[in-house]
């Protein structure tokens, strides 16, 4: 039995001119929270239509669960598989159970699960109200619940946040979390937010117009891309001298303050005392962590495909 | 076939507290109310022709059954096809239908079957509304004509002879209303046909002057309906109708299921 849950294996698709996936090869691990990430426009939907078999590669393979998916498999795949594109598929002039028994019953799938998937989703006192009523965070956990209605290996959710309020956010983030944690169900989470993920995920794939841009775990992503401190200091023209002559690389942000690059937090307290030590009154010390448009500014330099693609971008 | 049969039930279940039910229910009956009054205010030399069984069938092809089928059928066969479709276009419901082990063919056939089924449900209120409307000239009017016995027979024979040649009309608005989302697409070309099939089928009467309108007509899907109980029709128009309505929709429909079950959804 193989570790993956998904593969895919210079994965295609072109629409007119544009080529949306680009020779993708992706590997997540059973049991994990894979982060999916991209600005708006990287081809993040089109290869989970794909994964799903709603649009076909125009070359590559998709593997689930060790078996390629093809028009005799996909049935069995999708079986194991829950998913929730965009914004959910919700028919709003039925009630939230009358729609979760629509894709039970089409699905032939078992009808007690209704409830269950209900009480997860926290939605079991909305349950006879017409979902044209729902809040657009109640939609959100209706269609999370019909991804999860046949007891899915593999969840697969395509922005789940999208449209939702911080009170929202916070409910399915902390629903994703107990996904894989309690019921040991693969979560493959696409998101345009760096912030989003980094809370939930533990592996990581970062996509820049259609191309992989990075794969691993998200420690491997935090490894390759070095924190930053920012300092204020009373001094800041000797203060980055003080910190250049300790071998430490400084930039001056403006102002009072510093942005010295550190690998560890070893390097945070050698700052500190090098300035100390130099007589530098120091007034703030925070921790700069990487935007989702720094990582995609440097892996697309990386990887030489030039600017990253618009897109919105988040801390 | 199991899979053909939940997707059919589940579509059913859809309709709950929709415009297409109300529709296919209510429509109908407007129109047989509607005729009822007309044939209730009738002058009074104006009676029924004593045709066979005693002027039922002019009840009939006179009024309800021929503003039915020339005009509101194929706007409702438009109307309903474009709404059942659209219950999924709105949140575009269609990604998480065909990301379902379900096959495809499933649901498209489904769909299909159920614009169908509302269209036999039309029929059959329209033959109870039929009968119901002679009963009550029979009661209120007996100077127009109208006898006993309600040959319900002939009335059910009539109103559900229209259904199989409905099948092209169906599946052709039923693969328009699918294929695209806009509700304007299948409504227009329903509405546009309607316009079409009413200059059609006024050439019938003069069928042996103008032999090429009632041959188009026999072959046009949404003027088939009417062909086929036309009392202008010839024998061989009507039975042209028939095949061509029952052939030509099984063709269609099998041809909009492969396009729509072979198309990307995106």
């Amino acid at each position: 039995m193989t570790d993956l849950a998904m593969k895919t294996l210079d994965l295609a698709r072109r629409f007119g001119s544009i080529l949306a996936v680009d020779r993708l090869s992706l590997h997540v691990p059973r049991g994990c929270v894979y982060g999916f990430l991209g600005p708006n426009g990287a081809g993040k939907t089109t290869t989970i239509r794909m994964l799903l078999g709603l649009i076909r590669p125009d070359g590559g393979e998709i593997q689930l669960f060790g078996e390629p998916l093809t028009r005799t498999t996909r049935r069995g795949l999708l079986r194991r598989i829950g998913a929730l594109v965009e914004a959910p598929s919700v028919y709003p002039h039925l009630t939230g159970a009358e729609n979760l028994r629509v894709t039970q019953e089409l699905a032939g799938m078992d009808r007690t699960r209704i409830a269950e998937v209900l009480r997860i989703v926290k939605l079991e006192r909305d349950a006879d109200r017409l979902v044209q009523g729902y809040s657009q965070g109640m939609r959100q956990r209706l269609g999370i619940a019909l991804a999860l209605l046949g007891r899915p290996s593999l969840l697969v959710l395509d922005e789940p946040t999208n449209g939702l309020d911080p009170a929202g956010i916070h409910e399915i983030r902390d629903l994703i979390r107990g996904f894989a944690s309690d019921h040991g169900i693969t979560v493959f989470l696409s998101s345009h937010l760096l912030a989003e993920v980094e809370q939930i995920a533990t592996h990581v794939g970062i996509l820049g117009q259609g191309r992989l841009l990075f794969e691993g775990t998200l420690e491997e992503l935090q490894r390759r891309h070095a924190d930053s401190i920012e300092i204020e200091v009373d001094r800041p023209e000797p203060a980055a001298s003080i910190l250049r002559e300790g071998g430490l690389k400084v930039e001056r942000t403006g102002g009072a303050s510093l942005t010295v690059t550190v690998s560890g937090r070893a390097e945070v307290a050698r700052a500190a005392s090098l300035l100390v030590g130099g007589g530098i009154s120091l007034y703030q010390i925070r921790t700069v962590r990487p935007t989702l448009e720094d990582l995609f500014l440097d892996l697309t330099r990386e990887a030489g495909i030039g600017s990253a693609p618009a897109g919105r971008v988040s801390r | 076939m199991n899979d053909l049969v939940r997707a059919t039930l589940v579509e059913c279940q859809k309709l709950r507290r929709t415009l297409a039910l109300r529709a296919a229910l209510l429509l109908p009956l407007g129109g047989v109310a509607m005729t009822t009054v007309v044939n209730l205010t009738r002058a009074t030399r104006s009676d029924f022709v004593l045709d066979h069984p005693n002027g039922w069938e002019t009840l009939m092809l006179d009024l309800t059954l021929t503003l039915w089928c020339f005009v509101v059928l194929p706007l409702f066969v438009s109307l309903e096809t474009a709404l059942l479709a659209g219950i999924e276009h709105r949140e575009n419901n269609w990604k998480h239908l065909f990301a379902l082990p379900v096959p495809r063919w499933t649901i498209y056939t489904a769909k299909l079957l159920v614009a169908f089924g509302l269209v036999g449900l039309t029929s059959l209120e329209l033959a109870v509304g039929i009968g119901l409307e002679g009963m009550m000239i029979l009661k209120a009017r007996p100077d127009l004509g109208l006898a006993y016995p309600i040959p319900w027979g002939l009335i059910w024979w009539r109103t559900f002879s229209t259904l199989p040649a409905a099948l092209l009309m169906v599946a052709v608005q039923t693969w328009l209303a699918v294929r695209w989302r806009s509700f304007t697409v299948p409504m227009g070309v329903g509405i546009g046909c309607t316009a079409v099939t009413i200059m059609l089928l006024r050439t019938l009467k003069n069928a042996a002057s103008t032999p090429i309108g009632p041959m188009l007509a026999s072959f046009f899907p949404w003027s088939l309906p009417y062909v086929v109980i036309s009392p202008a029709a010839t024998a061989g128009l009507r039975q042209t109708a028939f095949l061509v309505g029952v052939l030509g929709g099984l063709l269609v429909s099998v041809i909009g299921c492969w396009d729509a079950t072979r198309r990307d959804v995106t």
